[in-house]
C-alpha cells in the first residue's frame, strides 16, 4: 500500500492518539521527542501535521489561548477515520515485516 | 498579523524581531497556533531553565529551522548554479568557444531569475503570503552566494593562486570585487523577484480548491 505513513508520521500520529484531548502542537512535539529519544525541530513536527491534515489523515480545531501564550489560539489535532486506518495499516505492515524472525540474533560461540 | 492583548503579555519574551520573522514563515492557517506554542514553550520551559540569552538563542534556532525547511532547495539550486559557473570560468575560461562568455552570462542570469521567482512562488503558496516569498528569495540569494564564495575561496587557494594564466583571467573577469560585490546587488533584485513570485503564489493558494481557498484575498 502506498499510503502507509512513514516512521516520523507514525510517531506524530501515535502522539496524537496518546495525548487525546491534550493533543496540540507543543505537547505533540514533546511526546515525539521523548519517544524518538532525540531532539526534533519544531518545524519538522508542524510541517508533518500540516501534510497529514492535507492528506485527510488528521483534523484540527482552534481553541482559545492562555495568557502564557500571549492570548494566541491553540490548535488541537485528532485522527480522522482515514488516519486510524492508515495507522492500522502501518502497524500491520511493521508486524508482517518482523514476523517469524528471531531478533536480536544470537552470536555464535 | 496576529493582534495580542497587551494585558496578556508576560515579562519574559523572545526578541520581537524574531517573533515577527516567525509570523512570515508559518502558514496562514497556523499564524496563531505555532507562534503561540513556541512562546508557551519559551516561557514555561526554556526561559526558566536556560535564562534570557540562551532562551533567545533557542527561539532563534527554531525560527531558522522554519526558514531552512522552506528555502533549502532554492539555496542549493542557486549555489549550484554559481559554483558551476565558477568551475567553467576557471577550467574552460571565456573564449573557449564562440560567444561562450555571453552564453554563460545569459544562462547564469536566467537561472538566478528563475530560482528567485520559483522560491518566491513556492513560499507564497505554502505560507499564503507574499512576504514569505521575499524572505525565501533573499535567503536563497544570500546563503547561496555565501556557499559559492566558500567554494571559490577553496578553488582560489587550490588552483588559481599559483597559476598566472588563471590568476589573470580571475582578475580580468572581476576578481574578488565581483565575487563579494555582485551578491549584494543581486540580493536586492532577488527581493523584488521574490515579492513578485510571492504574490503569484499567494494568489494561487487562494483559488477555489487550493490551500487557503477559504481565506479572503487581502
Amino acid at each position: 500500500m502506498s499510503d502507509i505513513p512513514g516512521t516520523f508520521e507514525q510517531a506524530v500520529m501515535v502522539a496524537i492518539v496518546r495525548l487525546g484531548a491534550e493533543g496540540y502542537g507543543r505537547r505533540i512535539l514533546s511526546d515525539v521527542q521523548e519517544r524518538l529519544e532525540r531532539n526534533v525541530a519544531a518545524g519538522a513536527v508542524y510541517s508533518t501535521l500540516d501534510r497529514l491534515e492535507a492528506k485527510g489523515l488528521l483534523t484540527s480545531k482552534l481553541a482559545p489561548g492562555t495568557a502564557l501564550r500571549g492570548g494566541r489560539a491553540r490548535r488541537y489535532y485528532g485522527l480522522t477515520v482515514a488516519g486510524v486506518r492508515a495507522l492500522d495499516a502501518s502497524r500491520t505492515a511493521s508486524e508482517n515485516i518482523w514476523r517469524g524472525l528471531a531478533w536480536p540474533r544470537r552470536r555464535r560461540a | 498579523m496576529t493582534t495580542v492583548d497587551p494585558s496578556l503579555r508576560d515579562s519574559s519574551a523572545p526578541p520581537s524581531w524574531a517573533q515577527a520573522l516567525l509570523t512570515w514563515l508559518v502558514p496562514l492557517s497556523s499564524e496563531e497556533s505555532i507562534p503561540g506554542d513556541l512562546l508557551e514553550e519559551y516561557r514555561e520551559a526554556v526561559h526558566p531553565a536556560r535564562g534570557q540569552w540562551r532562551a533567545d538563542l533557542w527561539y532563534f534556532r527554531q525560527v531558522v529551522g522554519f526558514l531552512c525547511r522552506l528555502t533549502w532547495m532554492f539555496v542549493v539550486l542557486h549555489a549550484a548554479a554559481v559554483i558551476v559557473r565558477t568551475i567553467l570560468d576557471t577550467f574552460a575560461p571565456p573564449g573557449f568557444g564562440p560567444h561562450s562568455y555571453q552564453l554563460r552570462s545569459a544562462a547564469s542570469t536566467y537561472a538566478a531569475v528563475g530560482t528567485f521567482l520559483l522560491a518566491g512562488c513556492y513560499a507564497g503558496y505554502r505560507m499564503g503570503r507574499a512576504r514569505a516569498g521575499v524572505l525565501a528569495a533573499v535567503t536563497a540569494s544570500a546563503v547561496g552566494f555565501a556557499l559559492a564564495l566558500g567554494f571559490e575561496l577553496i578553488l582560489f587557494r587550490a588552483v588559481i593562486r599559483d597559476d598566472p594564466a588563471r590568476l589573470n583571467i580571475f582578475y580580468v573577469t572581476g576578481g574578488w570585487g565581483e565575487a563579494i560585490g555582485l551578491p549584494v546587488i543581486v540580493t536586492f533584485i532577488a527581493a523584488l523577484l521574490g515579492a513578485l513570485g510571492g504574490l503569484c503564489g499567494k494568489y494561487v493558494s487562494r483559488l477555489p480548491g487550493r490551500r487557503f481557498a477559504t481565506r479572503p484575498w487581502v
